[in-house]
């Protein structure tokens, strides 16, 4: 009886360790696998600095030129609806399904215009346009980021030194 | 199909853009943030609709949501700080959720009219006195 007994534990702890072993390593291969985040994660701003700041991003309908630098001044094209990012706070821009990967993979470049918050408020839509009152303009290609880790911060950091954007990074001289 | 779950319409029936900010939260006739998450902002094109990219969701906090209609030329050409202090509306509506219901067009068409239309005459639409 006394055997049983301790047949039963030395069972249940073998299934115990398998359980934790088969935990470990999915939790390794998860880590591990960026494809996994490639398919799954949604791209971010993070608002770096101490004021609050607007995004505009187009619709993914035209984003088929990646060399309009333009502000248009027609400001439905921009989705969002030009919502404001506050300092230290972070906002989806990327959503990482099938369309967004194929016009990004098509023209290989993302375009966002990042803009202080109270200019846009300040100024009439069309100042901002024709005097191109931006802050920032990032034009980055699917690998930036994924070797931002789905983060984009504003104001740039060294990570993206290299990375394509208006001002250049050396003008903009935040660090 | 359930009708809370079921998309808003603007129509435009005038022959000029405009531009519609809606907000929740508070019934009145401030305007909001315009970067606020709880305003959406949408331009209709003259004669014609668009979705109003809001539901019976957005609603759920106040039961009610007010809409500042705008000329878009407005929106152009002068600064939101300059449509909001100088009431540049074309006009305001506060409206219920009934009030969106009672706009039901068929079983599944939620359509707010701009102008207001007789169906609305019991409804809070105002309009500022230098329009």
């Amino acid at each position: 009886m006394e055997n049983a007994k301790y047949e039963d534990l030395y069972t249940q702890k073998q299934i115990i360790m398998k359980i934790l072993i088969l935990f470990v390593l999915t939790a390794t291969l998860l880590v591990s696998c960026k494809k996994c985040y490639f398919d799954s994660d949604n791209a971010v701003i993070k608002n770096e600095s101490d004021k609050n700041i607007v995004i505009l991003k187009l619709y993914y309908d035209y984003q088929k030129n990646p060399n309009d630098t333009i502000i248009y001044d027609d400001f439905s094209v921009y989705e969002l609806s030009m919502r404001s990012i506050k300092p230290k706070e972070t906002l989806s821009i990327i959503y990482w399904n099938k369309r967004e990967k194929d016009v990004i993979s098509a023209a290989d470049t993302f375009s966002v215009h990042i803009l202080d918050e109270e200019v846009v408020y300040e100024y009439s839509w069309k100042e901002v346009c024709n005097k191109y009152k931006v802050l920032c303009r990032y034009d980055l290609s699917g690998q930036d980021i994924i070797n931002l880790n789905f983060t984009i911060p504003y104001p740039p950091s060294p990570e993206m030194k290299n990375m394509k954007m208006y001002p250049p990074y050396e003008e903009l001289n935040f660090h | 199909m359930d009708e809370e779950t079921e998309s808003i319409y603007y129509a435009n029936n005038t022959d000029t853009s405009v531009h519609i900010i809606a907000k929740t939260q508070y019934a009145d006739t401030i305007m909001p943030c315009i970067f606020s998450e709880n305003v959406h902002r949408t331009s209709v094109s003259p004669h014609s609709e668009r979705d109003a990219l809001i539901d019976f969701d957005f609603l759920n906090n106040t039961d009610t949501i007010t809409l500042f209609i705008i000329k878009k030329d407005d929106v152009l050409n002068y600064s939101w700080k300059e449509i909001a202090d100088n009431s540049m509306f074309l006009s305001i509506y506060i409206l219920s959720k009934n009030d969106i219901l009672l706009l039901s067009e068929t079983k599944f068409n939620k359509t707010i009219p701009y102008p207001p239309t007789w169906k609305m005459r019991n409804m809070k639409i105002y309009t500022p006195k230098n329009r």
